[in-house]
């Protein structure tokens, strides 16, 4: 009895976190979208929905978001494995490269909006390369192309980060299931579907389930760019969600999220059966861990190339935020305006339209732009703000989904995989569509113009208990089982045994939150009136409409403790897997 | 020294960093305001009476005086000037002071003297010495 107290007691925190603040503003939701108030009557009814439903714009903004995740989700699955099959290929994984493929994930959205402008502008870089070849300019605001775009900021910001957790994978499969393969005669592309693809069914399904979530988070980057109100092609749902935020229309509002709930619902139950049935026989061939850097190489002459131009692809963005923020507010007008200026006089234009002239070197190096980032107050007390919020969120998720997955993975019963299953779905519900009905929760609990109304859902978020629980399920259970005879206890179970094997895990789900919390914008405005208190990053998504060399500076300066703390986290790992 | 020490070192110089110029920054900004002289009004049947050294005259013969707000600042709490046009002024040259109908003033102090012209919304400090006698 004892220990199931000790069980329950580790448990509680997350699934009673969980209930209120992810199960009960849905059920808040639910009933604030049936009634319908019309002069003090309350009448119960679909009347929301069907005004939802039937609005064109809502159905706009599902219709587009649908087209962009059937084009993104496949593409970032094939490219990512592709990259993943070509480092296990050329045995590439240097510490420098996964930093790379990484870091797009942790960027603050903010920070490279200039770049994404500079290049799928009017004026933008593409136009520019067409005018110069002689081809018709894109007008990206109306073409059916511009879907592309979100497609291109998703691949780059998700497709490092997926193609490691692949190469994890690949890293799973023996070799001598490819030479017994070889040896019976079978072809490459045999090799390759037989073996490769049925093996990595289980990763597959996990990559699959995130890059469906992260579809969802890439609103952030279409608002900074396009604003909140973009041409037809660019409406997603979450403008429509915003849009109606601003004016307070909750009734509706909390029909469409309700509407999207279900909608993710209905999409990962299938998936959950799915890679319920993959994960079974996925957890019987042992551990499983995240990251695996492989340090030996093959071939001398093609690695160092290869690992440049991969980590040049997807650290561009970044050294184009870091050459401007050394720019002269002068020379980064002149290079990106779109108006013919004195400084760019001499440049490429086309009837008065002046492309854009990025360049990796500053003509006049300046370090003027981060002394006036640095002496402004109000930036530095945002830059902490956003120290605060990242701190209690990471330390107070971590502890929560450890304790929670130690107890998903050792208390037995019926009812225990209902409750993870729900943990699963809540886990797929993108945060935009959870505001909604957190607000009205927090709105209750007169909790919605403090940091705890950001800080409460994102500690009990059910993705870390997921996350660590899938590595908790890849230890052997023979070491806890042999604990328990000799006469351990739970607890001792849990800070022995388990706890000093999960720090792989522990450490990818720092990253993940880190990288998650520092980038807040969404729940910052909608929680947080006082701008004062808003994080650092709210700011710096405003890049393109205020001051860009000041804020590519405040950028740099933003991204520096992200970098730190990804690399403690990298080397981290390295240093648990080889001890 | 292991590269996840030398890491979490240079963290800390980072955090320590920005803590400083955290700390420089405020004082600075702080150290450049205005510094004025808080004086509070004295009610006088149904007018006030201030120091006739509070107020001001502009080029077009209007009279007016600033008043001290308080409001949320990104490090605690900051004062800002609010410039307010004076439609009844009468003099009490012999006393130095001068008589205005304001209601605003039974409410917020008045910003007596200043180092330099104050300018509407201007952020102001004073020090404990300044304030009113």
């Amino acid at each position: 009895m004892k220990k199931n107290r000790t069980l329950w007691l580790l448990f509680l925190p997350s699934v009673l976190g969980m209930a209120l603040f992810y199960v009960l503003p849905f059920f808040l939701a639910l009933n604030y979208s049936l009634v319908f108030r019309y002069s003090e009557k309350k009448e119960y009814g679909l009347f929301y929905y069907m005004e939802a439903i039937k609005n064109p714009i809502f159905r706009l903004g599902v219709k587009n978001f649908l087209l962009f995740s059937l084009i993104a989700i496949p593409a970032v699955v094939v490219f990512s494995l592709a990259l993943a099959l070509l480092l296990k290929k050329l045995r590439l994984g240097s510490g420098f490269l996964v930093f790379s493929l990484l870091l797009p994930f942790v960027v603050p959205s903010g920070s490279t909006a200039l770049f994404w402008n500079t290049i799928f502008n009017l004026n933008g870089y593409i136009n520019r390369l067409r005018f110069q070849t002689g081809l018709e300019l894109v007008m990206w605001d109306s073409s059916r192309w511009s879907i592309l775009i979100p497609v291109f900021l998703y691949l780059w910001k998700f497709c490092g980060f997926f193609a490691l957790v692949f190469y994890a994978g690949l890293n799973q499969i023996p070799d001598e299931y490819y030479e017994i393969a070889k040896l019976e005669g079978s072809g490459k592309a045999a090799a390759f579907f037989q073996i490769t693809l049925t093996y990595l069914s289980p990763i597959s399904m996990i990559v699959l389930l995130l890059a469906f979530i992260s579809t969802f988070k890439i609103s952030r980057e279409l608002f900074m760019l396009f604003g909140n109100y973009p041409l037809s092609n660019l409406y997603f749902f979450q403008h429509f969600l915003n849009n109606h935020f601003k004016n307070m229309n909750l009734s509706i509002l909390c029909s469409a999220s309700v509407l999207m709930i279900l909608f993710t619902c209905a999409i990962t139950v299938p998936i959950w059966f799915i890679q319920k049935r993959s994960f079974d026989t996925f957890e019987k061939r042992g551990e499983f861990n995240l990251f695996v850097p492989q340090t030996q190489t093959l071939n001398k002459i093609w690695t160092p190339v290869l690992t440049t131009i991969i980590s040049f692809v997807f650290l561009l963005p970044v050294l184009f935020t870091l050459s401007n923020s050394f720019m002269g507010a002068s020379e980064i007008l002149g290079r990106y305006s779109s108006g013919i200026l004195e400084q760019n006089m001499g440049d490429l234009s086309r009837n008065g339209l002046h492309f854009v002239n990025p360049s990796f070197i500053p003509s006049l190096p300046t370090a003027g732009q981060y002394r006036d980032f640095l002496l402004k107050p109000i930036y530095l007390r945002m830059f902490w703000n956003s120290v605060l919020l990242a701190v209690s969120i990471v330390a107070g998720h971590t502890v929560v989904s450890v304790t929670g997955a130690f107890a998903f993975l050792r208390i037995k019963g019926k009812y225990i995989n209902a409750v993870f299953m729900l943990y699963m779905l809540l886990m797929v519900v993108p945060v935009q569509v959870m505001i909604t009905p957190q607000y009205i929760l927090f709105q209750s609990l007169f909790l919605e113009n403090s940091y705890w109304s950001i800080i409460l859902p994102a500690i009990f978020n059910p993705v870390g208990v997921f996350i660590v629980r899938l590595q908790m399920q890849g230890f052997p259970q023979e070491c806890i089982e042999a604990a328990q005879i000799s006469g351990a206890g739970e607890l001792c179970i849990f800070r022995r045994i388990l706890l000093p094997n999960i720090k792989g895990a522990i450490a990818v789900l720092v990253i993940y939150t880190f990288a998650e919390y520092w980038n807040i914008v969404d729940q910052a405005v909608v929680f947080i009136s006082n701008q004062n208190h808003y994080p650092l990053s709210v700011f710096l998504s405003h890049m393109l409409q205020r001051d860009v060399g000041v804020l590519s500076a405040g950028s740099v300066v933003y991204l520096v403790p992200a970098c730190l703390v990804f690399e403690i986290c990298l080397l981290g790992i390295k240093d648990f897997l080889t001890d | 020294m292991k590269p996840l020490h030398v890491i979490c070192c240079i963290a800390i110089l980072f955090f320590a960093f920005m803590a400083g110029i955290t700390v420089y920054s405020v004082n600075a900004e702080y150290h450049q305001l205005t510094k004025v002289r808080l004086s509070y009004a004295q009610k006088d049947e149904n007018a006030y009476s201030i120091p006739l050294s509070a107020m001001y005259t502009d080029t077009e013969g209007r009279n007016y005086l600033f008043l001290v707000l308080e409001q949320e600042g990104a490090w605690g709490k900051e004062y800002i000037c609010k410039k307010v046009l004076l439609a009844y002024v009468n003099f009490d040259e012999s006393q130095g002071r001068i008589t205005v109908k304001e209601p605003l003033l039974s409410k917020y102090p008045i910003a007596d003297k200043s180092e330099r012209d104050l300018e509407d919304g201007e952020r102001v400090r004073f020090s404990k010495e300044m304030v009113a006698e």
